[in-house]
């Protein structure tokens, strides 16, 4: 197995590379795109309450299935230790732990654990609303950067 | 208001949509292929646009592409570009439904099964979309399907002749140099005089069409210029020419090479200085037209006969003159055309009356008829009465060389339909009393009784090229007619796989098949397509 501690992005063999894109794009569509997903769709007036309830939607039941729904943080669990070196990815582990955007998404994710309590409980503030969307935000353009880097740094990308 | 169709396992983005882009009307969400088809079908093409998601989180029975022993991450896989699957198979019965896929397309760039070249598939510029950027392009998608679906039938298709005759012709229309249209008799020069370059001109004066091949020649000038009591003999009074009654609109004169030498004169004077004077009278009079002409003949054989002017035909503008294709190369528009020419048919009382009197005997309700061609009976729907075109006998249409072109085809759909009804009302109680269907014999039979000019029209259409070499093997010149064969209906169709296995197979969802042939014969896609 191939294993890369603590390595850039660049340095990811062209053999391993297809791995870490599919991976990272899958947390782009899983996280990164419902992460808030409804909120974006919101007008820049809109009051506290339907921020509450589109914050509620997004992180609360940020994947939908026939099983239910699962919250951001669950979500999160699932890609985490791929990217730190945690579990397998396509046959290699990845410990990315270093890098500026993953570094970001796990701030951003940490920082979304007292809202989605917060939000469980019904007790969140105009402050915590905000708190929570600039996590929320934050978590999904780091997310996108990293694909985008991943992406530029593959063979395909010339 | 556009009709969307949300094709999407979950039902996030049909309430953001109501709640934030609440213009349109919205279907769905179809959770998976059937119900996709399912309210295509009920929609009976009134869905403007699809918004499909890629990740379907579905039951493995409902799953496209799922095969018994496949791995959980096999399953999971293909949940994930499912919706790259659903849009494979909508293509092949909806080929110009817009479709938006929603993601990026740099999402799903390492999928086998994304086309990115898919004329009607639309991607998201960013995988974060947010209301405003789908609003804006669902309003462009929508606006530009509904200006293509305002060209009418007679002029839509999907082969890159018809596509290409639209793009000039909307650019001709406009302005005031005349428009010539060229092409055999029975293309639909009229239709198109009337439907299409007048509707686009943006004149606000009527339209008015002369047959020149009708009208006396010694009458020809005061029919179109006007005259004044007494101007010739019989003339009891003063009277308004075609160009006047046309001011400020279009006048079609059909059959130009027709007009005598001294009418030729009067229409360049016209042209030349925007003015008519009607027979017999000195007052000159404004007029504002734009003239578009029509023949089947070569006119510029006839300058150089010296029966037609010079100086007439330069100023009608032949540098820009539009050739409408003979219905024989346009087998690809066949459906399109034979549910324009039964939509015009059924609008005539006495077909009215005679499906009237068949629903009465046979005990149907209501007044609705449905064109189905190339496919089964559908189901049974309540007051729906289906004229049924069977493959077969779509692959007889589509064959037949149709000397008389436009004219010869409405004539045959309209007997075609009034002898089926006799057929079914003589057969008396067949299984499906709602569905009217044409047979392949009945087509036969009508055509029969037409003359088959096919011999004639042989070289039409593109030629093959066979160079005689010794010693080459049978199996060489083979494949080297059908690699020929094979690009000019690539070419002919734009590089519309579907439509070229439509053409060869009578199907569309044989576009892999064809591709695959392609492939075999060694043709680079990449380089034809600089040749489109």
């Amino acid at each position: 197995m191939n294993v890369y501690p603590s390595m850039s992005i660049g340095k990811v063999p062209e053999s391993d590379h297809r791995a870490l894109l599919e991976y990272v794009s899958r947390l782009k569509h899983d996280l990164g795109k419902y992460v808030r997903f409804q909120s974006r769709w919101l007008p820049e007036d809109a009051d506290l309450q339907t921020r509450r309830e589109a914050l509620a939607a997004d992180l609360l039941h940020t994947r939908r299935g026939p099983d239910g729904s699962v919250d951001a943080i669950a979500v999160w669990a699932e890609f985490a230790p791929g990217l730190s070196g945690g579990s397998e990815v396509g046959g290699c582990r990845f410990d990315l732990r270093d890098d500026p955007d993953v570094e970001a998404i796990f701030k951003g994710m940490q920082a979304l654990g007292p809202v989605i309590e917060g939000l469980r409980g019904a007790q969140v503030d105009a402050v915590l609303v905000a708190e929570g969307e600039r996590a929320a935000k934050s978590v999904a353009e780091a997310i996108r950067a990293l694909v985008d880097r991943v992406r530029a740094a593959g063979p395909a990308s010339g | 208001m556009a009709d969307i169709l949300i094709v999407d396992d979950q039902d996030r983005y049909l309430e953001l949509c109501r709640a934030a882009i609440p213009e349109h009307r919205y279907r769905g969400p179809a959770r998976n292929l059937t119900e996709a088809l399912d309210l295509l079908s009920r929609a009976r093409g009134r869905v403007d646009c699809v918004l499909l998601d890629v990740h379907f989180d579905i039951p493995v029975s409902e799953l496209l592409g799922f095969k018994e022993g496949a791995s959980p991450a096999e399953v999971e896989a293909l949940k994930r570009r499912q919706g790259l699957l659903i849009l494979q198979e909508l293509r092949t019965r909806h080929p110009d439904l817009p479709v938006i896929v929603m993601t990026s397309r740099e999402e799903v760039v390492l999928e086998r099964e994304v086309d990115g070249s898919e004329e009607f598939t639309y991607f998201l510029d960013d995988d974060y979309v947010d209301a405003r950027a789908l609003q804006g392009q669902l309003a462009s998608i929508v606006s530009l399907r509904r200006s293509t679906q305002a060209d009418g039938p007679v002029f839509w298709g999907r082969s890159l002749a018809m596509r290409r005759i639209r793009q000039r012709l909307s650019v001709v229309a406009r302005g005031r140099l005349p428009v010539v249209l060229l092409g055999p008799t029975g293309t639909g020069k009229s239709l198109i005089a009337r439907h299409f370059v007048h509707a686009r001109s943006g004149r606000s004066g009527r339209f008015i069409a002369v047959d020149l091949s009708t009208v006396p020649p010694d009458l020809m000038a005061a029919h179109l210029f006007g005259s004044v009591k007494g101007a010739y003999t019989g003339s009891v009074g003063d009277r308004t020419g075609a160009f006047e009654a046309a001011h400020q609109g279009t006048l079609f004169l059909d059959e130009v090479g027709n007009l005598g030498m001294a009418a030729q004169k009067l229409l360049l004077s016209v042209l030349q200085e925007g003015r008519i004077t009607r027979l017999g009278d000195l007052k000159e009079r404004a007029v504002d037209v734009k003239l578009v002409v029509a023949t089947n003949e070569d006119l510029a054989q006839r300058v150089r006969a010296g029966s037609f002017r010079a100086d007439l035909y330069m100023r009608l503008n032949p540098a820009t003159a539009v050739v409408l294709p003979a219905l024989s190369d346009r087998s690809l528009d066949t459906v399109e055309l034979l549910r324009f020419c039964l939509e015009r048919a059924l609008e005539r009382p006495y077909l009215r009356e005679l499906l009237g009197e068949y629903r009465r005997a046979a005990g149907l309700e209501g007044t609705r008829v449905r064109v189905v061609a190339g496919a089964s009976a559908p189901k049974s729907v309540p007051g729906v009465l289906v004229l049924l075109f069977p493959e077969r006998t779509m692959r007889l249409l589509r064959q037949h060389h149709w000397p008389g072109n436009l004219r010869e085809f409405a004539m045959t759909a309209e007997n075609a339909v009034l002898f089926a009804v006799a057929e079914m009302t003589a057969a008396e109680g067949g299984d499906r009393s709602d569905v009217i269907v044409v047979r392949a014999k009945l087509i036969k039979d009508l055509l029969g009784a037409l003359p088959d000019q096919a011999a004639s029209q042989e070289d039409a259409g593109a030629g093959i090229r066979v160079v005689l070499r010794p010693h080459e093997t049978l199996n060489k010149v083979s494949v080297d007619c059908e690699r020929q064969y094979f690009v000019a209906l690539y070419l002919q169709t734009g590089g519309d796989f579907g439509a070229m296995a439509e053409a060869l197979l009578g199907d569309r969802a044989h576009a892999r098949k064809i591709q695959l042939r392609f492939n075999q014969l060694g043709l680079k896609v990449r380089e034809l397509k600089e040749r489109l």
